[in-house]
């Protein structure tokens, strides 16, 4: 059993929200634990409100919770003053590939001061270093002199992708970085990052609110509602035996190019209740038709919900089926 | 797998292709042609800006002297011609200092926040307080008169403006994801601030810049007027009408002319102001 | 498909629409787009950024952003021509019998204005009811909508709501009048999945309700599948396919179609395969001679560089603009 390369426990994140007349704590991320192993692709899906974009940025320095810890290769993770050494290690890919740029600066210049900077290379092997980078991403050296309105959104995002790449990081953690961009150009995105996992080993977390594109590409897949992780578990078993009532709300709602027999079809109803008041005990109840009592007195914690080997969803039902079988 | 086509030829020819904004082009040949006869002062004028000819005082234009002459017999064309210089150097190094001050302030109140944001937005209100001529005029009477207090004045109050319009453009870019993007990359604060925030905030700072000249320009010539400015002998668009107001009656032109000046040189920064935010703001 | 006994509600006649770029360059953005829509039919209009499927939509209602501007072409609404008509005939049709839906509510419903009112408005505007009335069937309508709690919904404001209520509230009082045709642009974009697929089942039941009718734009072929009968792929300012979408997705005799099915992440499969089109769409003014796919396009030929290439009537109702069609679409007449 591989050690895993990134190790979250118990992660809180709260944010101050400005709710009728006073400042009331939100969770945006509550009580979240989840580990990566090397060379895992690590899917994290969820609808607005869920938290994964948080979580992401926890991940990747940039937001402190309140709560838990981070263990990245053995050692603790620090939130703040994170060394540059560490920084370099955990790298980010963004959703907009239209913001993720300088707008000011060509790709030369932007790849060039990432490497310059972390002193990666001597200077005069820059410009060579800058366009293997670039051949990393299947993108040709000609790319160097543009500047980001020169070029389409998804040319801008594997420049994003490539200067990421400059610092040789371990893990990637990619905030919807598909969802931006025309469906005809996702694929391209999504290759990548397969090829790039097996070329280079990279580890990644992707976060993505279409469940189709995870399917593609991860390994493993945690789904979120309401800042806590219902359910997780290998892609296949997430897909085809989904034990979490929301995952088969998601399931149930993703349009199909032709119509298949989805598998239990269970759509959810109404709205998502405000991470401000969420109702007591499990926070999908109000729009679950499956709940029942126990679903407003306690909340259900993750557990083992079929023999497949780490398979957790957070869900009373689905654990007392368990527990019958 | 198959290489992606580069774009770039037909969309970088796209955008080059963008013209120069009529604005930018008027207010440059305005601009320009004031600024060139002040360079060439010497050669476009006859005498001297304070040579004195007290046996042709309050002349008419004549050949000799192409706008006549003043209270002391001094050309006015070339008081005129000086002037423009003496105003035009003050007035743009007076907008330089609080330009790069307070776009230095502004970018760190935005991007630290917290305790230095807030002392320094509170100095700024301290002094937006004041009326803008109420607040130069006691600084400038307090320094003593002259072109070393006039900067000092203006930048005192002036810097305020370019760090609010700084500061919020910062609190916008610092939430962009390149800027994200670089606090993942282990960039530090300053290195973010000034070579990725800054860069692309200060456009508007460069904008608003260019009507602040003509307010300091304005200024200028209000304090020359109030005998607070640039003191005599170097000549001074303000105090010229100051001087020939005493003359309003008879000889108009003493102070109308220095006037007109001040408005064609305002019409010229307003028009290349536009004509810049025009270009930049496309950008 | 025996050909419908009325004449179409809506008939776009070779539109073609004119943007002005920065620089004053002045390029087409639209070309030569023609298609109909039936009363009581849902048509989609598919395509990704830099289509025109906007721009298409906006012209037919005369509400295109400054800096464009209709060139040549005729939208007929029952049979009368919209573009001719004078800004009073225009604003007649608007509303009572064509009204449209955007992507983002929050623009597209006034901040400051309770959402109960904003129906009540839409409500007598057209209809010129009495405040009374028009409360009555605002209620009615918010009600229909789904919108829970209606009557407390109704007093508030649009940033009280979330997204899928303000959906609601939008198609709501786009409803208020009665439309015979509704054009939606990308409606459910801005939405979560869950959201998106409440607000697509609406939709559809009101379409089978009230007959209305539904132009409805998006880049989302799998949500087209959910809600329409038939499809009109557009590229670079043209349409490149049309068909009815069972046909059109499941055989497409378009390169650009089957790309983009190809594209589609299908979440029921269990084979990895998921192939993108290289390369980006043409921008403004800069599109290729001949076919304006060929540069992208994985079965291009010499003869697909040069010449111009109209839609085709493949029969049943399809169509395609391109050389292979045939051989592309496994059709008959394919080699013979």
């Amino acid at each position: 059993m591989t050690a895993p390369l990134l190790s979250l426990r118990q992660v809180s994140v709260t944010f101050a929200s400005r709710h009728g007349g006073g400042r009331i704590k939100v969770r945006a991320v509550d009580n979240v634990s989840l580990e990566v192993k090397p060379r895992e692709i690590v899917g994290i899906v969820g609808e607005s409100g869920s938290g994964k974009s948080t979580l992401a940025r926890v991940i990747a320095g940039l937001v402190e919770p309140a709560a838990g810890e981070l263990v990245f290769d053995s050692a603790d993770l620090p939130f703040r003053k994170r060394p540059v050494a560490l920084r370099r290690r955990i790298q980010m890919v963004f959703q907009d590939p239209y913001s993720s740029l300088d707008p000011r600066m060509t790709v030369r210049q932007q790849l060039a001061e990432v490497l310059s900077v972390h002193r990666l290379v001597a200077p005069r092997a820059i410009e060579a270093a800058s366009s293997a980078l670039l051949e990393q991403v299947h993108l040709p050296a000609s790319i160097l002199d543009a500047r980001p309105r020169q070029m389409s959104g998804g040319q801008r995002q594997r420049v994003a992708i490539a200067r990421s790449l400059a610092v040789q990081p371990d893990l990637l953690v990619a905030d919807e970085p598909v969802s931006a961009l025309d469906v005809s150009v996702q694929a391209g995105i999504v290759r990548l990052f397969a090829e790039l996992r097996r070329k280079l080993g990279l580890t990644l977390v992707f976060i993505a609110h279409d469940l189709a594109v995870v399917r593609h590409l991860c390994d493993r897949v945690a789904v979120m509602y309401m800042g806590r992780i219902v359910e997780t578990g290998a892609t296949d078993a997430i897909f085809l035996a989904p034990c979490h009532p929301y995952t088969r709300a998601l399931l149930a709602a993703i349009p199909r190019l032709r119509p298949a027999g989805g598998a239990a079809q269970l759509p959810a109803t109404g709205e998502p209740p405000s991470l401000v008041r969420l109702p007591s005990g499990c926070r999908f109840r109000t729009r679950c038709p499956l709940a029942f009592a126990t679903c407003a007195e306690t909340e259900p914690g993750l557990v083992s919900v079929s023999d497949q080997e780490w398979h957790l969803a957070a869900c009373h039902l689905a654990a007392s089926a368990e527990l019958t079988n | 797998m198959m290489a992606i086509p580069f774009a770039g030829g037909a969309a970088r020819r796209l955008h080059r292709r963008r013209p120069v904004p009529r604005n930018l082009l008027a207010g440059g040949l305005v601009l320009g042609t004031i600024v060139c006869m002040a360079l060439a002062a010497p050669l476009i004028t006859a005498y001297g800006p304070t040579t004195q000819d007290l046996n042709n005082i309050l002349a008419g234009p004549s050949a000799a002297h192409w706008l006549g002459t003043d209270e002391l017999g001094r050309d006015v064309w070339s008081r005129l011609v000086y002037g423009a210089r003496t105003d035009l150097s003050v007035a743009f190094v007076a907008v330089l200092s609080p330009f790069v001050i307070g776009t230095l302030l502004g970018a760190t109140a935005g991007y630290l926040g917290g305790l230095i944001d807030a002392l320094i937005m509170r100095a700024a209100d301290v002094v937006v307080a004041f009326p803008f001529y109420v607040l130069v005029i006691l600084l400038v009477f307090l320094l003593g008169p002259g072109a070393r207090s006039i900067y000092i004045a203006i930048t005192v109050v002036s810097w305020v403006s370019y760090a609010r319009i700084v500061r919020g453009g910062t609190l916008v870019a610092r939430n962009q994801e390149y800027v994200l993007a670089a606090r993942v990359a282990g960039f530090s604060g300053p290195r973010i601030l000034l070579r990725h925030i800054v860069p692309n905030v200060v456009t508007q700072a460069i904008v608003f810049a260019m009507s602040d000249i003509v307010l300091d320009i304005l200024a200028i010539v209000t304090l020359g007027y109030l005998g607070l400015g640039i003191q005599p002998p170097a000549p001074d668009w303000g105090e010229m009408m100051a001087n020939g107001q005493q003359f309003l009656t008879s000889h108009w032109q003493l102070s109308t002319i220095p006037g007109i000046a001040v408005v064609i040189t305002g019409l010229g920064l307003s028009l290349l102001g536009d004509g810049i935010a025009e270009l930049l703001g496309t950008g | 498909m025996p050909p419908s006994p009325r004449p179409p509600l809506l008939e776009v006649d070779n539109l073609s629409i004119a943007v002005t770029l920065p620089g004053a360059r002045r390029v087409t953005a639209v070309e030569d787009v023609s298609f109909s829509v039936d009363a009581g039919e849902a048509v989609g209009l598919v395509g990704e950024s830099g289509s025109g499927k906007s721009l298409t939509l906006r012209a037919i209602l005369g509400i295109l952003p400054p800096g464009a501007s209709v060139s040549a072409g005729r939208v007929r609404f029952e049979g009368k021509d919209l573009l001719a008509g004078n800004e009073a005939e225009l604003r007649n049709v608007r509303g009572r019998g064509i009204t449209m839906i955007f992507q983002e509510p929050m623009t597209a419903l006034n901040p400051v204005v309770r959402v109960g009112e904003q129906i009540v408005d839409a409500a007598r505007g057209k209809r010129g009811w009495s405040r009374k009335v028009a409360r009555a069937e605002a209620l009615r309508l918010a009600r229909h909508m789904g919108i829970p709690d209606a009557e407390a919904c109704l007093s508030l404001y649009p940033h009280e709501l979330s997204g899928g209520l303000r959906q609601r509230v939008m198609i709501a009082a786009a409803l208020a009048c009665q439309p015979r045709l509704l054009l939606c642009d990308e409606p459910t974009t801005a939405l979560d999945v869950t959201i998106q697929a409440e607000i697509v089942a609406l939709l559809a039941s009101l379409r089978a309700e009230l007959g209305m009718s539904l132009l409805y734009v998006t880049h989302n072929l799998a949500l087209l599948a959910q809600l329409c009968r038939r499809v009109e792929v557009m590229y670079a300012g043209r349409i490149v396919e049309r068909g009815l979408i069972a046909d059109t997705f499941a055989a497409p005799s378009h390169p650009y179609t089957r790309g983009l099915v190809r594209a589609t992440p299908d979440v029921d499969s269990v084979v990895d395969t998921l192939v993108g089109i290289p390369g980006s769409a043409p921008p403004l003014g800069a599109r290729p001679t001949g076919c304006s796919f060929h540069p992208r396009c994985e079965t291009a030929t010499n003869a697909c560089r040069t010449g111009d290439f109209p839609l085709r009537p493949l029969g049943n109702g399809r169509a395609s603009a391109c050389l292979y069609a045939e051989r592309i679409g496994g059709l008959a007449g394919a080699g013979t």
